[in-house]
């Protein structure tokens, strides 16, 4: 810790003196920018617009029209295709929700009722105690339990219809594309750049392409949801593959193996860990992409809660939101227990088993449909009690609920917001390009200056400031408040783990259902956008800086010890500044994670960038809806330069 | 550097393994600019294009059964050039044979099943795959080489038995100790029988005790199974201890090769004579070796001349007076007393070799 701060003082001789000036310049700049610049410099010209959006618009279109051959165009290919990959996930509603029937309209008959909810929930809890002991059975029996009481059974069937095939799909496209890019080392560096970017785009903004391309339906939602969960698995398998290669490629090769032989018996089980890493992101996240999936016109759990969202019913919004989550820690658990069992006799025997239990309640539901459909009567729900509860906050805690709003939007996030929408255009982006050279130098500087003008170069300047407006407060606040969190779960076990596990378990909810409570305690508006995405925020932060402190080599701790320092002198010149990095990274994920949830707020109201996206779905306007997408995508990899660049240069 | 006679070995044996004019050298455009060379690369040939030579033309030949180390600091070298002979990385320049026969020119498929069948290696860092038993991990070549799961169980079995691990073979890598595991890594090579067995410096991992632990267990392995072996290491203590012949390597150079007591008695620089000083060498030099010249002096008794000076010293110094020293065919080289060995006993860093 000594060694750090003369180098670090090094590091700024340069510039201590022209830092403050330049800055000093530029926030003038800023400021009066209608006074001193001419009009061009403050509100990009109309005339030099890029035409990015139409130009997209058309280029869509005539692509989607475009004759491949003997009068078949992309479009009806696109369509044909369309069906094949909603194929595999209609037969699997049919199995787990319809039943299987022949015919149509009246001369439609059931050949046979769709598997037993007892039968499935008995196979699942008998799966899950062979692989995983009594925990994973308790929690299947617990997901069992809590999906069929409130009423969830039907739509939680059709989210695994559909994710059935989303998950394989993506995974197996990921782990592929990230076995390619691990050979082709060459390529490797800048292909993760654009996977990685790839995933900043909002999966709003490449929703609308896609229906025009798909059409409403179940192969849209599945493409989006491959797309979106591509890049990560990718990421994690080269990453693994690489590192595993690292410790174990001279074995696999001294020992003569194929290259078959070297990936699947040797580097594939050594990075087991790291790829399993991989599978629960993408089961995660796949999860998290089923209130988009309802949008373009399926059906589940994402839709009940589109629904509730709609209707302003925080108490079925929330059920459905627990459902979502409940049923994507049992699936990753699944995934990533190791089997118990590992001699091979015992799998058979293991199958047969469950499929007596599948199939038996399953063939007595032929006669008694309370074993093919749950029966309502057995139903409960929690909805009322949660209505209750929100009713007896709104009356009684209305006062503070609002002064708080009130005191905060007139103090803070309105004048904010005031002052970004006058800032002219060349100076946030000089004052950007400026920390872009202080982070990355020159190169950086150049990236950011260029990134920054592009939302103002192709016409969604305004949205774009107020999504910087609302992402730059929330991520304050969500700093300011997991920062002390974070240091708490750092630093006393404790404490730490009942903090870290909140954390996981508010990341793994899908981001619509974070709306709810909160348009039930504070309406719809920026406001309320404001503490969605706070929250939301708030968990890397936290993540980071208890990672961060935890870190900190004991020997370190032992010496802070040693020379008698106290607990605050600890914290202050030993954990903070040997965590600086993790934090700086937590503020990052922090950003990017706001601006993710700043898209999904706009289905609250907000006049942002997200809004963009949304009004570009209900258009079908797939120009309207990148460009908007980019440019969201743009703020994040400027935030990933400079807070990036600011923790690389930190001294290890 | 020169062809390296074998004066001390056998004549009726063909080497096991011949390295000639072998070269590894790093650079932008390496490969291609040796490649357009068509000749053995140089220094000044380096140093025009700005490249670095980590293995600079080594020659030398392994007689099967031999126990070579190659010694040398980190940076000389020592283990690029065992990654060249196996071919873990492929060499610039030179010639391999192995029995003979051109190893360096063979086809990736000759290659793997040279691989699967006649080269065994151990790893400094195990190298152990996690997820799979002691016994899975040692069956792994066999299973990589297509063996039924019978057979390579009942062979890996064997093999870990070998190695004195007979009771831990269903245990995971991470619940063993080091010298355990290292034991795994050593049972994994051999389980294959390989003809030449690589050892990439793989006590220098260890515990000083579990170190000299294995290396005797390393030299009773290999009197039951008898391979051509070459040991990396950089420890000179190890290198004495274990080797039949020793090569020094400087700068991706040989700089000396030899038995531990030419190495020791004749150190050829001062890089090397740096190591050999705080070597106690009444360990390593033989009686043989010191004898002087035959005088008629009264004889206490007839001492063998491959006899390290430590082995006799006690006799000698119990009797105070001269012995004759003979080789095993009964030929007298001369006659030893206390004296003689008194400096190897008591040698410090001033009184090195005679």
């Amino acid at each position: 810790m000594m060694s750090t701060e003369p180098s670090a003082a090094g590091r700024w001789n340069g510039r201590t003196v022209i830092l403050p000036v330049v800055l000093l310049l530029i926030v003038t700049l800023c400021a009066n920018a209608g006074n001193i610049l001419p009009h061009w410099l403050v509100v990009w010209p109309r005339e030099a617009m890029l035409p990015l959006s139409t130009a997209i618009g058309n280029g869509l279109d005539r692509l989607a029209r475009w004759h491949v051959f003997a009068g078949i165009t992309v479009k009806d290919m696109t369509r044909a295709l369309a069906g094949l990959i909603a194929w595999p996930a209609n037969l699997l509603e049919e199995i787990l929700v319809d039943g299987v029937s022949r015919g149509t309209g009246a001369a439609k008959a059931e050949v046979a009722p769709p598997l037993s909810w007892l039968g499935v929930s008995l196979a699942t809890v008998w799966f899950g105690w062979r692989r995983g002991g009594v925990a994973l059975a308790g929690l299947a029996l617990l997901t069992a339990l809590y999906l069929l009481g409130l009423g969830l059974w039907q739509s939680a069937m059709q989210t695994l219809a559909l994710l059935g095939v989303a998950v394989p799909f993506g995974l197996a496209l990921g782990f592929g594309a990230g076995v390619i890019l691990w050979r082709q080392k060459r390529v490797q560096a800048p292909a993760l750049l654009i996977l990685d970017q790839l995933q900043t785009i909002p999966i709003f903004a490449y929703l609308v392409p896609l229906v025009g391309f798909f059409g409403l339906g179940s192969a849209t939602a599945i493409l989006a949801t491959v797309i979106f969960t591509v890049p990560i698995m990718a990421r994690t398998t080269v990453s693994g593959l690489t590192r595993a290669e690292t410790a174990f490629g001279e074995v696999s090769d001294s020992m003569g193996c194929r290259f078959g032989q070297r990936l699947f018996l040797i580097l594939v089980p050594a990075a087991r860990q790291e790829l399993l890493t991989g599978v629960n992101q993408v089961i995660m996240l796949s999860f998290s992409c089923t209130v988009l999936a309802s949008l373009v016109g399926t059906a589940g759990l994402g839709y009940n809660i589109l629904i509730a969202l709609r209707q302003l019913n925080i108490g079925r919004g929330l059920e459905a939101g627990l459902g979502v989550t409940i049923l994507a820690i049992l699936l990753d658990r699944f995934c990533a227990t190791r089997s118990v069992t590992r001699a091979c006799g015992a799998g058979w025997l293991d199958l047969g088993i469950a499929s007596l239990l599948l199939l038996v309640p399953t063939l007595i539901g032929f006669h008694e449909t309370a074993l093919t459909h749950f029966p309502d009567s057995w139903r409960l729900s929690s909805g009322s009690v949660v209505d209750n509860a929100v009713e007896w906050v709104n009356v009684n805690l209305f006062w503070l609920t609002d002064d708080i709003k009130a005191w905060l939007l007139i103090h803070v996030l309105m004048p904010l917001r005031d002052e970004m929408q006058t800032l002219s255009w060349s100076g946030v982006v000089l004052f950007l390009a400026f920390l872009g050279y202080c982070a990355r130098g020159w190169r950086g500087m150049l990236l950011v200056a260029a990134l920054a003008t592009f939302p103002a170069a192709v016409g969604v300047w305004k949205p774009t400031m107020m999504t910087v407006y609302l992402c730059l407060i929330s991520v304050a606040i969500a700093t300011l408040i997991g920062l002390p969190v974070g240091i708490v779960a750092g630093k006393y076990p404790r404490w730490g783990r009942l903090i870290l596990t909140t954390c996981d378990l508010l990341q793994t909810l899908p981001a619509f259902v974070y709306l709810i409570p909160v348009i039930m305690f504070f309406g719809s508006g920026d406001f309320s956008a404001f503490v969605a995405v706070v929250v939301f925020a708030m968990c890397p932060v936290i993540r980071f800086t208890a990672l961060g402190i935890r870190e900190v080599p004991l020997s370190l701790q032992e010496a802070g010890r040693q020379l008698g320092m106290t607990e605050g002198q600890m914290l202050r010149k030993v954990e903070l500044p040997m965590a600086h990095s993790h934090i700086l990274l937590g503020v990052n994920f922090a950003v990017n994670m706001a601006l993710a949830m700043l898209v999904v707020t706009a289905l609250i109201g907000t006049r942002d960038l997200g809004r963009e996206t949304v009004n570009a779905l209900s258009h079908v306007d797939p120009g309207q809806g990148l460009t908007a997408g980019l440019a969201v995508a743009s703020l994040s990899l400027i935030a990933n330069q400079i807070i990036g660049g600011f923790a690389g240069r930190q001294p290890q | 550097m020169p062809h390296v006679s074998e004066t001390d070995m056998p004549s009726a044996l063909a080497p096991k393994l011949q390295v000639g004019e072998l070269w590894k050298i790093y650079g932008t455009n390496a490969e291609r600019l040796v490649g357009n060379l068509n000749r053995a690369p140089d220094d000044a040939f380096l140093e025009k294009h700005g490249l670095f030579g980590a293995v600079r033309g080594v020659n030398f030949d392994v007689m099967p059964g031999e126990l070579i180390t190659i010694m040398g600091l980190s940076g000389s070298g020592k283990s690029t050039l065992l990654r060249a002979v196996s071919r873990l990385i492929e060499p610039s320049y030179g010639t391999l044979l192995i029995d003979g026969q051109d190893f360096l020119g063979a086809s990736s498929q000759e290659l793997i099943n040279i691989r699967r069948h006649r080269l065994g290696m151990v790893f400094q860092h195990y190298a152990l795959l996690p997820h799979r038993t002691v016994l899975e991990n040692v069956a792994l070549p066999l299973e990589v080489r297509g063996e039924a799961r019978t057979s390579r169980l009942e062979k890996a079995r064997k093999t870990i038995d070998l190695v004195g691990l007979g009771n831990l073979i269903d245990r995971y890598p991470s619940q063993l100790s080091g010298g355990q595991q290292q034991r795994v890594g050593i049972a994994r090579s051999l389980v294959t029988d390989p003809d030449i067995w690589f050892l990439d410096e793989p006590f220098s991992a260890l515990d000083p005790l579990i170190r000299r632990e294995l290396q005797q267990e390393l030299l009773r392995l290999q009197k039951i199974v008898n391979k051509t072996i070459l040991f990396v290491t950089h420890d000179f203590d190890e290198a004495v201890r274990l080797a039949t012949r020793i090569i020094v390597m400087e700068a991706g150079r040989i700089v000396q090769i030899g038995t531990p007591e030419d190495i020791v008695m004749r150190p050829k620089n001062a890089y090397i004579e740096a190591f050999t000083r705080n070597i106690p060498k009444a360990n390593v030099v033989t009686v043989g070796a010191i004898a002087r010249p035959p005088t008629e002096e009264v004889l206490a008794g007839i001492l063998p001349a491959q006899a390290r000076i430590v082995e006799v010293a006690s006799r000698i110094l119990a009797s105070s007076g001269t012995f004759g020293v003979e080789t095993a065919d009964g030929h007298r080289v001369g006659i030893i007393g206390t004296t003689d060995i008194l400096p190897f006993l008591f040698s410090s860093p001033e009184t090195h070799a005679a």
